[in-house]
């Protein structure tokens, strides 16, 4: 390459070349910030320095305040306070999204005189960061009048662009490293999900073999189960493990053992959300109610009835949940002669879980089942609005 | 047998299938049920309301998000012995009761009787 050759009769002004060289460190330094506190000290360093003012502030927006996050001046300024965006310059710049050049602060209705008064300040620029929706500002201050002249009010705007870059670096940053840890969490939490769901499908399995009458009995009755807990799952999963919906979980749990000819079914009440593990024992809950009306009850006649609905009352504080199961039209029933899992199940299983309490009767024309529980976490009531 | 030799444990466990299926495995196993709950607060207000604490305890570690550690301080002033069950044996690790018998999750029936009668050992 050949060597550059120096124009004759131009030489680079040392002036311009020394504060050309000290903006492109403090872009550099401000392309290495990772925090918006490394963006605020470098900053404030450097805009002293560069626009040879006598302090230097940098703000930042937070909501409808302004927050004086850091400084660096010859007497205190306002380091660490919050003032409204409308009663500060930083907040008019930022409003404006314009820089204010006060060459004699007591002579401008902008400036809060009160909130000046202790301070050295006597002139000062405010230049914004970002044109569009300015997230920050920074001041320089003079204790002279007059002082800010057009060089570092360009400075200074130079020194702004570079730190609207770096926030919005610091920014970028901060989401990756909050997806990652995101990610960290789900990994954890899918372990978790896959432990339990091994310890359900075992317990399933012990509690059905104990009351299995034979080997088919066994499978069918697991298959059942462990279907019923596939439901669950597939429910949760396509609501991304957020929650589940009360009415959607009791229509699953009764959708095996619907026949064309069962024009008796209720699913009636409002909307309500289970957390995902609540949701898996309400289905399991439900799951061995219908199997029973399936089995013994009103589904294994045609022309019998099962009314499930539920009430929310006295939401939002304290607020109680109260679910019932009915069935009518069935044959007569009686009470089973043990208490098997499935019993177990629809007593303590999903009430136990929300601390709820549970009313199972073997009535002869029909089962009812009931449930009162509080609102919680778990279970929570939406009001629908503009219905 | 009188009144006072009935071995019964404490269950502590949020996931009601698994509870139900602990408290049957441990029926089998010739213990009465003295109590079964989901939550710290509700293990600590049952052992306050109870006069005479249990023989022994069985403890999830992880109940929905909150650690049972609280139950097992309140237990071991009371010198009832416990076993953990985990499937996270770190965690108990890195508490205050490392040196506490751990069951790993799914538990095993003959690892629960194991660890059972391990706590019953006269010199434990």
């Amino acid at each position: 390459m050949p060597a550059l050759q120096q124009t004759p009769g131009i030489e680079l002004d040392a002036d311009v070349d020394g504060s050309l060289l000290e903006l492109v460190e403090v872009i550099e330094q401000l392309a290495g910030a990772r925090t918006v506190e490394d963006v605020a000290a470098i900053v404030r360093t450097a805009a002293r320095r560069i626009s040879g003012a006598d302090g230097v502030t940098f703000v930042l927006r937070d909501g409808d305040r302004c927050w004086y996050l850091d400084e660096e001046a010859i007497g205190p300024l306002w380091k660490g306070q919050r003032f409204p965006l409308t009663a500060c310059i930083s907040g008019w710049a930022m409003l404006q999204g314009e820089t204010a050049v006060i060459p004699d602060i007591y002579a401008d209705p902008r400036i809060p005189h009160d909130a000046y008064r202790p301070t050295f300040v006597k002139s000062l620029i405010m230049t914004p960061v970002r044109r569009e929706n300015p997230i920050a500002a920074i001041g320089a201050y003079w204790a002279e009048l007059n002082a800010p002249h057009e060089r570092e009010v360009a400075r200074l705007a130079a020194i702004a662009r570079a730190t609207a870059t770096a926030l919005a670096n610091v920014q970028l940053i901060a989401s990756l490293e909050e997806s990652l840890e995101r990610r960290d969490e789900l990994i954890r939490e899918l372990d978790h999900r896959v432990k339990n769901t091994m310890s359900a499908v075992i317990a399933i399995g012990h509690r059905t073999l104990a009351h299995a009458a034979s080997p088919e009995a066994f499978a069918n009755t697991f298959n059942d189960r462990i279907r019923s807990l596939a439901r669950a799952h597939e429910h949760l999963a396509v609501r991304r493990w957020k929650d589940a919906d009360l009415g959607e979980l009791v229509a699953l749990s009764l959708s095996p053992f619907r026949r064309s000819d069962d024009g008796g079914l209720t699913i009636a009440g409002p909307a309500v959300r289970l957390r995902p593990e609540a949701a898996v024992s309400f289905l399991m809950t439900c799951h061995e109610l219908a199997t029973n009306a399936a089995k013994y009850g009103a589904l294994s006649l045609p022309g019998g009835r099962v009314d499930v609905t539920w009430s929310v009352a006295g939401e939002p504080a304290p607020g109680v949940l109260t679910l019932e199961w009915r069935e009518s039209g069935g044959p007569p029933v009686a009470p089973p002669s043990r208490r098997g899992f499935g019993t177990e199940m629809i007593r303590r299983g999903f009430a136990r879980d929300v601390d709820g309490e549970t009313d199972l009767e073997f009535a002869p024309e029909g089962v009812r089942f009931r449930l009162v529980a509080p609102l919680s976490h778990k279970i929570s009531a939406i009001t629908e609005t503009g219905a | 047998m009188s009144l006072d030799d009935v071995q019964n444990v404490l269950v502590v466990e949020d996931e009601s299938l698994l509870a139900l299926d602990l408290e049957c495995a441990l029926e089998e196993l010739g213990w009465e049920i003295a109590g079964s709950l989901g939550g710290v607060a509700q293990a600590l207000n049952w052992l306050k309301a109870r006069e005479r604490p249990p023989t022994a305890a069985v403890l999830d570690v992880n109940l929905g998000g909150e650690m049972v550690f609280p139950v097992a301080e309140a237990l071991a002033a009371r010198n009832v012995p416990f076993v953990f069950a985990t499937g996270y044996s770190d965690v108990v690790n890195r508490s205050g009761f490392s040196g506490r018998p751990t069951l790993a999750k799914p538990v095993d029936r003959d690892a629960l009787k194991r660890a059972l009668d391990a706590l019953l050992a006269p010199n434990q």
